[in-house]
């Protein structure tokens, strides 16, 4: 679905750090796996999104429109996020709901996945 | 006679983006032959391998026996043909875009970009990474007296700082889970020196012709970095143990008020160069690039880069930072102050044929 | 309508009995059934996932072998996710096999409330322990790995009661992937013990079919509607004739199922669960929760009302986790090393309700806590932080959206005299039970003592949805206990005699 790309692009974690030929790959597989996600799930549920996202993709696309990439979307939409936490139950719940399935589908995507792996177990306090 | 600044890198191979840019060709001569001028030498037998875009003047490199790969940030091929075999090698990334043709140029360059070498240089086993940050994401002081240390909090300005702190933000989640590959990070306000682009003639021009705007007061402050000052800062970073995962801010030793830095201007024309230099008489009042910020918070955010609204906006804004980090941790010692830096742009200039 | 709907294309099926779902109640009714010599039809909404073909993938596994691929929900304030096996083997592929026995206290306290026959801790304990055999109830080898010390660690400082919890399980290698299907056969799951059991006496097991009515007539059972599909993916209608119906659908479908096929008393109308909050904790020294077993030892202490425990902890998973307050926690993600999932749950005082919804697959399920459901979260919370910190945590992160964690153990007290925030706090459960409570107390219960829905005379529930109110530990044995004795009783009584009890029964 168009409208989940829109949506979607916003909420992908930042990190771990995608070069840019991993990035675009790993939205197209994130996308597609929410999207199936949805396609599976209840009826009342794919209602309940269905009818929130288009809105809410519109708002993302009127919002990032000449952002210029999408870190900076994210940023934008993250604001719009935070305003929605205040709106009434079923916006919020949509919402968590495609951050949960982008997130989880996000996490396990290969480049991804590997990287987590490879983080050292030493933190660094200073950052 | 003061001794020379003699900076070791213990490394194979140096890599240098935006090799052919302005500061990045300073960083290109004090690693290969030195900076007589500013007592500055890069050893340690090293080799070096600049990235350049294609279509610029890489004679100079050239003759510095510099190895050349040709290509774009944004490309992940030119990316790892330029990293290949770099292991244990100390990559200084002077490349960004300041002044794009679009918006979405900032995030694909600036951003993405650096994120793209980062990511080749952790695969290939580079040593360390000395990424070249700005003022901007840490937006305007709030007032006048007041200096950014490196604690200061994100506010970024328009654009450009966005796609600055989102760089800034991605290395600092690669520090804090400890990146086998050290990264500095290094930030530098305006800068100015020999060999600038015609942009920082024209401000040569402006006020020799009376005709620089000072918008409000005047009072405002500016940090401004001598391009050799900076160079010496960015080659202590990439040399210096203590350096990985810090941030630090490098300009001259103090920021100057904006009439300071027209009144100097004018000084090293008149003085130095036998100009006849206008009473500068464009004094605006703030409303003016109160106006051009709005104008220009609205022309980005429909994804559209204005330079000189741009550049009006901040006339009125200090932006003025503390280095004393960079001092007491690397050592860092400018050498060259606003008068003195000034006379070599403006020679520069007229060697170079630009006319003023 | 689809074009191969016809009545012509059905596939008509005959046995002894049918059995509906292949979760712990009824692959235990089909061995008792089975041992007896009966022909059995067992019908699974779900498909077979053979532990060589069970994917690494949370995602794969959630939409594969989790009832709506996990996205399901009790309705309330807050709303309570839940989460559901719809597989061969139901909900024992995706559990973490923790067999516990329920306090005989309880068990006493509910024979007495609902006026259970022959339901003396006594009585039961010969099936409790055909489900322990049968699944291998047994301490798990080797070294457990720090998700669990944690637990131990914690609870151990602060003078508490720490149990190590049995397994159903044999020769488990610690792949931590007990909720995606074993990927190894270790886990003893149906699918790998009772059902091909079962199977191997002649049991026919029909996956992939969704039965959508039990046609009642005249107090009797006449026939089972299903729909299959073929190899092609196409629907075929599935006609089942039996002397007896076992509903074993879980605490959710099997009275949705009941409701929309004729009986409502009292069915559905007393859901219950194990309202669960969950903690992240960071630590300084790597968990590395993913390469070890998932925490197999739990605080007991406060049991059966409160008990503290471990989750199952992959990158992704955990990752998932964070969705819950993104804007605050998102950055936790680079410490994923560094963090356990721990959780505390409660026995509640509150009652949900399940209500099939004409035209949908999935029935209406609402819960509503009670007040004093809120103090015991907030207990328990206060207590889950506690023996974290008492382990070695540097902040613990409630899972309340917006709450900024809590970086030393005196701030842990923050909701010990108040209920936690009813719009921020994210509560699951993956224990489902007492939609359709047993006994002879008409007033009140479901099915009669053994099982036998009121006033049909060959109807049976045999799950999660018989046990009387929330166990407070993991449910999988009384549900397997309590479904032995449903068959073995349905065996017993001869139909005459269920008949006229079934005539008596006030409607």
């Amino acid at each position: 679905m168009v409208f989940d790309r829109v949506l979607l692009a916003t909420l992908m974690p930042t990190w771990p750090l995608l070069d840019g030929e991993e990035k675009p790959a790993v939205v197209t597989e994130v996308v597609a796996s929410v999207s199936r996600a949805i396609a599976d799930a209840p009826f009342h549920i794919r209602l309940a999104v269905r009818s929130v996202s288009v809105f809410l993709s519109l708002c993302i696309f009127l919002i990032s429109a000449g952002a210029g990439g999408p870190l900076a979307s994210a940023l934008r939409a993250d604001r719009f996020y935070t305003l929605l936490q205040r709106s009434p139950g079923p916006i919020t719940s949509v919402m968590r709901l495609y951050r949960s399935m982008t997130l989880l589908a996000f996490y396990e995507q290969t480049p991804v996945a590997a990287k987590l792996l490879s983080v050292r177990t030493t933190q660094n306090q200073k950052a | 006679m003061q001794e020379t600044i003699q900076v070791t890198l213990n490394a194979p191979l140096v890599l240098l983006t935006g090799a052919a840019g302005w500061l990045g060709g300073r960083i290109a001569a004090a690693l290969t032959r030195g900076l007589p001028e500013v007592r500055l030498l890069a050893t340690g037998g090293f080799r070096v391998r600049a990235l350049v875009l294609p279509g610029e003047d890489v004679s100079q490199l050239r003759e510095q026996s510099v190895e050349i790969v040709t290509g774009d940030v944004r490309d992940m091929e030119t990316v790892r043909a330029f990293v290949a075999g770099a292991e244990g090698a100390v990559l200084i990334h002077m490349a960004g875009v300041i002044h794009p043709k679009a918006v979405a140029q900032f995030e694909a360059i600036n951003t993405q970009g650096t994120i793209n070498l980062l990511t080749a240089a952790q695969k290939v086993g580079v040593r360390r990474v000395i990424v070249m940050s700005s003022n901007s994401p840490i937006g305007c002081n709030p007032h006048p007296d007041h200096k950014f240390t490196e604690e200061s909090p994100y506010n970024p300005y328009m654009g450009y700082g966005r796609s600055k702190m989102l760089m800034e933000k991605a290395l600092r989640a690669e520090i804090a889970v400890g990146s086998p590959t050290e990264i500095v990070i290094v930030r530098a306000p305006w800068f100015y020196g020999p060999n600038q682009p015609s942009r920082q003639t024209l401000f040569f021009k402006m006020i020799k012709n009376g005709k620089f705007p000072i918008v409000g007061s005047g009072r405002n402050r500016r940090s401004m970095g001598y391009t050799d000052n900076l160079a010496q800062g960015i080659l202590l970073a990439a040399a210096h143990k203590n350096a990985a995962g810090e941030i630090f801010w490098l300009a001259d030793e103090t920021p100057y008020t904006m009439n300071e830095i027209v009144e100097t201007v004018g000084k090293v024309l008149h003085e130095d160069f036998g100009m006849t230099v206008k009473p500068n008489t464009v004094h605006l009042p703030s409303i003016v690039a109160v106006v051009a910020t709005m104008v220009d918070v609205t022309l980005q955010y429909a994804g559209i880069y204005h330079q000189k609204i741009h550049v009006l906006s901040e006339m009125n804004k200090t932006i003025a930072c503390d280095i004393t980090k960079a001092r007491k941790m690397l050592g860092y010692a400018p050498v060259i102050a606003l008068r003195e830096g000034m006379r070599l742009s403006v020679d520069s200039c007229l060697k170079n044929r630009q006319a003023i | 309508m689809k074009g191969s709907f016809h009545l012509s294309n059905a596939l008509q099926l005959e046995a002894d009995a049918v059995i509906i779902g292949s979760g712990g109640g009824g692959a235990s009714v089909a061995d008792v059934l089975t041992a007896a010599g009966l022909s059995v039809i067992m019908l699974e909404e779900g498909k077979h996932i053979p532990s060589s073909s069970a994917s690494p993938s949370a995602r794969e596994a959630f939409s594969a072998a989790w009832r709506s691929g996990g996205l399901t929900a009790a309705i309330g304030r807050p709303p309570i996710t839940y989460a559901e096996g719809r597989c061969v083997g139901g909900g024992t592929e995706i559990n973490s096999a923790i067999t516990q026995r329920t306090d005989s206290d309880l068990i006493d306290q509910w024979r007495k409330l609902n006026k259970i026959e022959n339901f003396t801790p006594d009585e039961l304990a010969p099936y409790y322990e055909r489900a322990e055999t049968a699944v291998n109830a047994s301490l798990t080898p080797g070294p457990l790995g720090r998700a669990t010390d944690i637990l131990r660690q914690g609870g151990e400082a602060l003078g508490w009661k720490v149990s190590e919890l049995k397994r159903g399980q044999r020769g488990c290698k610690g792949a931590n992937r007990c909720s995606y299907v074993c990927p190894n056969g270790a886990k003893q799951s149906m699918a790998v013990t009772l059902l091909p059991k079962a199977v191997d006496c002649g049991m026919r097991l029909l996956a992939q079919t969704r039965v959508d009515k039990i046609r009642i007539e005249k107090r009797r059972v006449t026939e089972v509607l299903a729909q299959s599909r073929d190899a092609g993916g196409q629907a075929v209608p599935v006609r089942v004739k039996a002397g007896m119906v076992f509903v074993c659908a879980g605490a959710i479908h099997t009275p949705a199922l009941l409701r929309y096929s004729g009986p409502r008393k009292r069915i559905g109308d007393t859901l219950r669960l194990h309202p669960t909050i969950k903690a992240t904790a960071l630590f300084n020294e790597p968990v590395d929760a993913h390469q070890s077993r998932l925490p197999l030892a739990a605080i007991t202490e406060f049991m059966p009302e409160q008990r503290i425990g471990g989750s199952i902890f992959t990158p992704a998973v955990f990752g998932l986790s964070l969705a819950e307050d993104w804007t605050n926690r998102g950055d936790l993600m680079r410490d994923w090393r560094f963090c356990g999932s721990y959780y505390g749950m409660i026995r509640p005082r509150g009652v949900g309700s399940v209500r099939p919804l004409p035209g949908f697959n999935e029935p209406l399920v609402s819960f509503k806590l009670a007040p004093e459901d809120w103090i015991a979260l907030s207990q328990v919370l206060t207590r889950l932080s506690r023996a974290m910190f008492a382990a070695g945590a540097r902040k613990v992160f409630p899972s309340i959206s917006g709450h900024e964690g809590w970086t030393s153990p005196d701030q842990v007290y923050e909701f010990w005299n108040k209920p936690l925030p009813k719009g921020a706090t994210n509560l699951m459960t993956v224990h489902l039970f007492s939609s359709c409570p047993p006994g002879e107390h008409q007033d009140s219960c479901a099915v009669d003592s053994y099982g036998r829905v009121r006033s049909v005379e060959n109807l049976f529930v045999a799950d999660g949805s018989l046990i009387p109110e929330a166990p407070g530990v993991n449910p999988q044995m009384t549900i397997m206990a309590l479904a032995f004795r449903v068959a073995e009783a349905a065996l017993c009584h001869s139909a005459q005699e269920r008949a006229r009890s079934a005539a008596r029964d006030i409607n």
